[in-house]
């Protein structure tokens, strides 16, 4: 169970998170919309530390940090309970597919080379790449290297993953299979957070949906709440711009 | 106030195109010698003369530069007085380091060479001495003050004396230690004027040297210390005393223009009042013994019926064929070879400097970029300061400042830090490993930016460490980015041991110097010796390169999956 309460964070009189409370049970998906600017990354980014946050309580599982005093002991904790997947991939480029989803086992749960790259090996047959295990990121497509980026984070065998717009740098055909895969690890009641743009999926996957706008949590509920009865004129005017493509 | 110009150092291999210009001139000023042999029968209807002197302005008080940044000295102060006697003649200085004066003569460089430089048997075949000598200085062994009266080199077997390469001391002192082997004498090449020498004496850094009294009594007055000089019995063999102008054959009349000023300069006293000023006392006289002698060299040379202004002009040719024959040629090129193993045996000195400054550059230049990267507070401006100093000043600066500051730094701090305790290699090993370091913290530092930063994210958010981030995903791909400036950075510093022989480490530079030094045979030994740097430098990079291609190994191949045209994900 992820929570976070009173959740801040600002650059100077900039409050980029204000004051943001929210909650996901285990085998939760939660769905963060918002236009751009609203917040929603900077948020998911806070969770890992990746950027801190300035004040604000945060509850994964049995572990509590306070942010305006968290130790460095227990950011790497958040870190080894949590497992990102980028916009960008940001896989290793100097190593294989296999080592890139190795690197955690192998360095931080401290496992031996054999179990890791049965493990890893595993991790990557789930996400449909075991033909490619010996790849460099350069010799794979978006889709493939986004999908070794999944099996990484699934090898950190996360309490939460946390997927930062993870088909945003895709075209529709990969951008397919990608949204098919998160699907599936949704049905494998994977606890998520996702930042994305693509409402229709959002609709579909979550279990939960929180509208940011300027920091601030504006809307938050069941998807058909969300998406079907916008409840301020803020949402219902963001929605419209989608509804006129398609959704 | 001396009228002699004279032009800024040349380095070796300097401006190509000028020194082109001045053989072409030389070469043109030989062949058109007749007509000059009669014209300087009338001095004063001649045109007027520019003629080049090498020499290496190191050797107070002969030849030095003043405080007003003028070359001054007895010597230069003989030359001014002759352009003043003889308007017509003008001359230009060259100054460079005593062992590139012969060369520079060989060369057509310099019309003469004027450094108190004496005669030896090979200096007296292959060039032209001026008739007399200017000054009769006398070579003295010298020791510190607290040693016996009356000692000489016997009594110094197994002691470290120090001379300059290509010296006539230097020679002196390997005859010594042929023919005397059980009682030799440890010597020490050093690249220095003689105060240097002299000063080395008196801090105990080396045991003694052997120079003559007139640079002894200068450093002595200028740094208030006291030595003792130990008359040497059989200076003769060193340096007979005398030191000459020295000529390239083709400059006959020249030399003959200058004997006649000097010989009116003695006739008149202003020789005698000259070396009063520079020396204190006269040494201009010449003794008959002196005279005896060179008056036979002259007739051995030019036969009955002296040079004098109005003669003809050349020597016999045939007779100078025969003289370059028992030296063997100008320029022989066998010799590389035979230099080759001498040099070479130096060559683990040259790879132990570079092996060494190479792993001091990298291992502290890691640690440099990473405290600049990282702002650590003081650390880093403390590395700032450092890098900047360190790169921003030449080598050989950096190699003085270790070799000869930090003794007087450490003793500063501890009053009985032993001089002598570090051998010069140490020192060497610092200032080529600092100034490495600095370099390579740059390279480094823009090694490690060039990691995308989305990578540190992941690694980051997979929960590694600090540390096993900079290990694991950084360092490897930064180090990899930085193999080509590092190979660069080898490459220069391999070049740069060139320079420890000043600090008096004998890499084969050095090597190469002494050995030229002792037979004269300058372009011989720097062409084998620059082949030998040549050959390191080739493989290095071809090292390099072959690092490269080996690291490279993720970025050989396009993208396989479109080029396959397929993919059978889900």
């Amino acid at each position: 169970m992820l929570k976070l309460e009173h959740w801040s964070k600002a650059f100077g009189t900039n409050r980029v998170l204000d004051q943001v409370n929210l909650q996901v049970e285990t085998g939760q998906v939660l769905t963060l919309i918002g236009p751009s600017g609203s917040g929603k990354s900077t948020l998911l980014r806070t969770l890992n530390f990746l950027e801190p946050a300035d004040q604000g309580l945060i509850t994964l599982g049995d572990l509590r940090a306070d942010a305006a005093r968290v130790s460095q002991a227990d950011i790497l904790k958040l870190r080894r309970k949590t497992a990102m997947v980028f916009q960008n991939y940001a896989l290793f480029s100097r190593k294989t597919a296999l080592e890139n989803v190795m690197e955690h086992l192998v360095t931080v749960k401290k496992l031996d080379k054999q179990t890791a790259r049965q493990m890893a090996a595993a991790q990557l047959d789930r996400v449909g790449m075991s033909d490619r295990l010996d790849y460099y990121p350069r010799q794979l497509s978006g889709g493939q290297q986004q999908r070794v980026g999944i099996a990484r984070a699934l090898a950190v065998e996360p309490e939460v993953i946390l997927l930062d717009e993870p088909s945003s740098s895709l075209d529709p055909e990969r951008t397919t299979e990608i949204l098919d895969l998160i699907r599936a690890l949704a049905h494998d009641h994977m606890t998520m957070v996702l930042v994305t743009h693509e409402m229709g999926f959002a609709r579909e996957v979550s279990d939960q949906v929180i509208f940011l706008d300027q920091g601030k949590i504006l809307e938050q509920g069941p998807p058909e709440a969300v998406f079907g009865h916008p409840k301020t004129q803020r949402l219902a005017d963001f929605l419209a711009g989608y509804k006129n493509r398609q959704l | 106030m001396l009228t002699a110009r004279f032009t800024r150092t040349r380095q070796p291999g300097g401006n190509r195109d000028f020194f082109l210009a001045l053989l072409l001139l030389s070469l043109c000023w030989g062949l058109a010698g007749p007509c000059w042999a009669t014209e300087a029968a009338n001095p004063a209807e001649a045109p007027r003369q520019t003629y080049v002197i090498g020499t290496s302005g190191q050797t107070k008080p002969l030849d030095y530069f003043n405080e007003q940044g003028e070359l001054d000295g007895y010597e230069a102060a003989v030359i001014a007085e002759m352009e003043r006697r003889a308007p017509h003649l003008h001359f230009e200085y060259e100054i460079t380091e005593f062992a590139s004066l012969f060369a520079g003569l060989d060369a057509g460089k310099f019309d003469l060479v004027m450094n108190n430089l004496g005669e030896n048997a090979d200096r007296r075949s292959k060039f032209l001495f001026s008739r007399y000598p200017y000054i009769v200085t006398h070579n003295v062994l010298i020791t510190q003050n607290t040693q016996p009266d009356g000692l000489s080199l016997a009594n110094l077997a197994g002691k470290s004396l120090g001379v300059v390469p290509a010296s006539p001391q230097s020679m002196f002192l390997e005859k010594w230690n042929q023919e005397n082997p059980e009682r030799a004498v440890k010597i020490v090449y050093q690249d220095s004027d003689p105060s240097g020498l002299i000063q080395d004496v008196y801090n105990g850094r080396i045991d003694a040297t052997i120079y003559a009294t007139t640079y002894l009594k200068d450093v002595e007055e200028t740094y208030g210390i006291k030595l003792k000089a130990h008359p040497i019995a059989n200076e003769e063999a060193i340096r007979p005393p005398g030191s000459y102008f020295i000529y390239a054959w083709d400059h006959l009349d020249l030399r003959n223009e200058m004997d006649a000023l000097l010989a009116e300069m003695r006739a008149d006293g202003t020789l005698r009042a000259i070396s009063l000023k520079y020396t204190g006392q006269d040494d201009s006289v010449l003794s008959q013994a002196i005279i005896d002698k060179n008056d036979a060299w002259e007739a051995q040379i030019f036969g009955p019926g002296l040079g004098s202004p109005t003669t003809e002009a050349r020597p016999d040719s045939n007779l100078r064929a025969a003289l370059d024959q028992s030296q063997g040629q100008i320029f022989a090129p066998s010799l590389i070879f035979s230099f080759l193993p001498r040099i070479l045996a130096k060559l683990p000195i040259t790879l132990l400097l570079t092996l060494v400054a190479a792993l001091m550059g990298l291992s502290l230049g890691l640690v440099w970029a990473w405290i600049k990267l990282k702002n650590i507070p003081v650390l880093k401006q403390v590395t700032v300061f450092l890098v900047s100093y360190l790169r921003g000043t030449p080598q050989i600066v950096q190699l003085f400042l270790a070799y000869y500051g930090l003794p007087i730094f450490l003793r500063s701090l501890n009053a009985s830090y032993d001089v002598k305790g570090l051998p010069a290699l140490v020192y060497a090993f610092i200032a080529l490993g600092l100034n490495q370091a600095a370099f390579n913290s740059e390279t480094f530092r823009a090694a490690i930016l060039s990691v995308p930063p989305s990578e540190t994210e992941a690694a980051k958010s997979l929960g590694l460490t600090e540390g096993q981030t900079l290990r694991r995903i950084i360092l490897p791909t930064a180090l990899i980015n930085a193999v080509p400036n590092l190979g660069n950075s080898l490459i220069s510093l391999l070049k740069g041991t060139s320079l420890a022989f000043t600090v008096t480490v004998v890499d084969i530079m050095g090597q190469a110097r002494i050995i030229a030094g002792s037979n004269l045979r300058f372009f011989e030994a720097y062409i084998t010796v620059s082949l030998i740097y040549w050959l390191l430098c080739l493989g290095i990079e071809r090292l390099v390169h072959h690092l490269e291609k080996k690291l490279n190994v993720d970025q050989a191949q396009p993208l396989e999956a479109q080029v396959a045209g397929e993919d059978h994900s889900c």
